[in-house]
C-alpha cells in the first residue's frame, strides 16, 4: 500500500480481529476485513455515506474505533457519527447507521468555533456507551452519552 | 489509492444498501435488531435487514454530547491521538507524552523521559499512536531514529513490546496481537 500522507488515516480494530479501516484522503472509503489473510473489502463508501448529508450538509471519514458496546465499528464522519454493524448480510455488505446525538456534530463544530470541525478528530469509545471526540487543534474532549 | 488497495488484495467492492437514509418514509422496524442491541453477537436477520429501512438501529438512543475537557487541561497542543478503555479513562498526547483524563481531572501518565529509557539513543521520542487492550493496558507506537511499540501496564511503567518499521496507526487486537499501518501498507 502506497503512503497516502493524509491526514484522517485511521485503523481500529476489534477483539475477534476484525479490523476497520481508511485511508483518510479525501472520498477515501471504509474498508473493513479480518486480519488472517482474508481480502478486505469497502463497508461504506464515502458516497453512500452523504445520505446523510441533507441532514447533516457534508460527510468525510475522518476516524474510527470499535464499538465495545454492539461490537461493531463507529465512524467520525465529521459531521455524525455513523454506527457499523458487527455482522453483514447474506450478501456480505455491512449495514450501518447515524447514531443520533444533540446537538449534531455539525451544529457542534459550529457553536464551539472549532477551526476543522470534527475533521480527522480522533474518536473513541468504552463499554458504558460513552463516544469520546477530540477536537485536537483546540485541546477539547467530548463525551456523547446518555443524558 | 486504487494501487494501495490492492496490495490488500482486495477482491471488489461490495454495495452497501445504508441504513442511513434521510429518506422520509417511515418504514417498519426490524424484528431482530442486526446492530447487537438485543441480539447475540453475529446474529442478523436477513430479512429484516433488508426489508426495513429505519434511519437508526432499534433501540438507539439519542445521545447527548457535551465538553468535558480543554485546552487548559493540557497545557499543551494536542496531536490525532486519542484512545479511552473500560473504566473511562481517556488518554490523549502531544506527541511527547501521555496524558490520563479521569474523573474530570487530567494527569501526565507517560513522560519522555519514561520512553526515552527504552531507546539506544539521546533523541526524545516521538509518539505516533497508541490504543489500549481490554484490560487497560496501553500501546504506543513511539519514534526516534528507531521505533518500537511499548506497553504502558500502569503510569510511568514502559515494557518494550516489539521493534517495529511501521510509521502510522496502531490498534490491538489481543494483548499478543496488534495491526499498524505503515508506508508500505497495512
Amino acid at each position: 500500500m502506497k503512503y497516502t500522507n493524509c491526514g484522517g488515516e485511521a485503523l481500529s480494530a476489534r477483539s475477534d480481529g476484525f479490523f476497520h479501516f481508511s485511508p483518510g484522503c479525501n472520498g477515501d472509503d471504509m474498508w473493513g476485513g479480518f486480519s488472517d489473510g482474508t481480502p478486505a473489502k469497502v463497508l461504506a463508501t464515502e458516497e453512500q455515506l452523504q445520505v446523510i448529508a441533507p441532514k447533516y450538509e457534508f460527510v468525510s471519514i475522518s476516524s474510527c474505533t470499535r464499538d465495545p458496546v454492539h461490537g461493531g465499528g463507529l465512524v467520525n464522519v465529521e459531521t455524525g457519527i455513523v454506527r457499523l454493524a458487527k455482522a453483514p448480510r447474506s450478501d456480505g455488505s455491512y449495514p450501518w447507521a447515524l447514531v443520533p446525538t444533540k446537538p449534531t456534530l455539525r451544529d457542534l463544530g459550529e457553536t464551539e468555533a472549532l477551526r476543522q470541525r470534527f475533521h480527522n478528530a480522533p474518536i473513541a469509545a468504552t463499554p458504558s456507551g460513552a463516544i469520546y471526540l477530540l477536537a485536537y487543534e483546540e485541546g477539547r474532549l467530548y463525551r456523547a452519552a446518555k443524558p | 489509492m486504487r494501487s494501495s488497495m490492492s496490495s490488500l488484495r482486495l477482491l471488489g467492492f461490495v454495495a452497501i444498501v445504508s441504513w442511513a437514509s434521510a429518506c422520509s418514509d417511515k418504514a417498519r422496524a426490524p424484528t431482530v435488531d442486526p446492530w447487537g442491541f438485543d441480539a447475540a453477537p453475529g446474529a442478523v436477520a436477513d430479512s429484516a435487514v433488508d426489508d426495513a429501512k429505519p434511519t437508526v438501529p432499534a433501540a438507539e438512543t439519542i445521545l447527548a454530547i457535551t465538553r468535558v475537557a480543554d485546552a487548559k487541561v493540557w497545557g499543551t497542543q494536542l496531536e490525532r491521538i486519542l484512545a479511552a478503555d473500560k473504566n473511562e479513562r481517556v488518554f490523549v498526547s502531544d506527541g511527547k507524552s501521555i496524558f490520563v483524563f479521569e474523573g474530570g481531572v487530567a494527569s501526565r501518565y507517560v513522560t519522555s523521559e519514561d520512553l526515552q529509557a527504552h531507546f539506544a539513543v539521546t533523541a526524545e521520542p516521538r509518539i505516533l499512536a497508541l490504543d489500549v487492550d481490554a484490560d487497560g493496558k496501553l500501546y504506543v507506537l513511539a519514534s526516534t531514529t528507531k521505533r518500537a511499540v511499548l506497553e504502558i501496564p500502569a503510569a510511568h511503567e514502559v515494557v518494550r513490546f516489539a521493534d517495529v518499521s511501521v510509521f502510522g496507526r496502531l490498534t490491538v487486537v489481543s494483548p499478543d496481537r496488534l495491526l499498524a499501518t505503515d508506508y508500505d501498507g497495512l
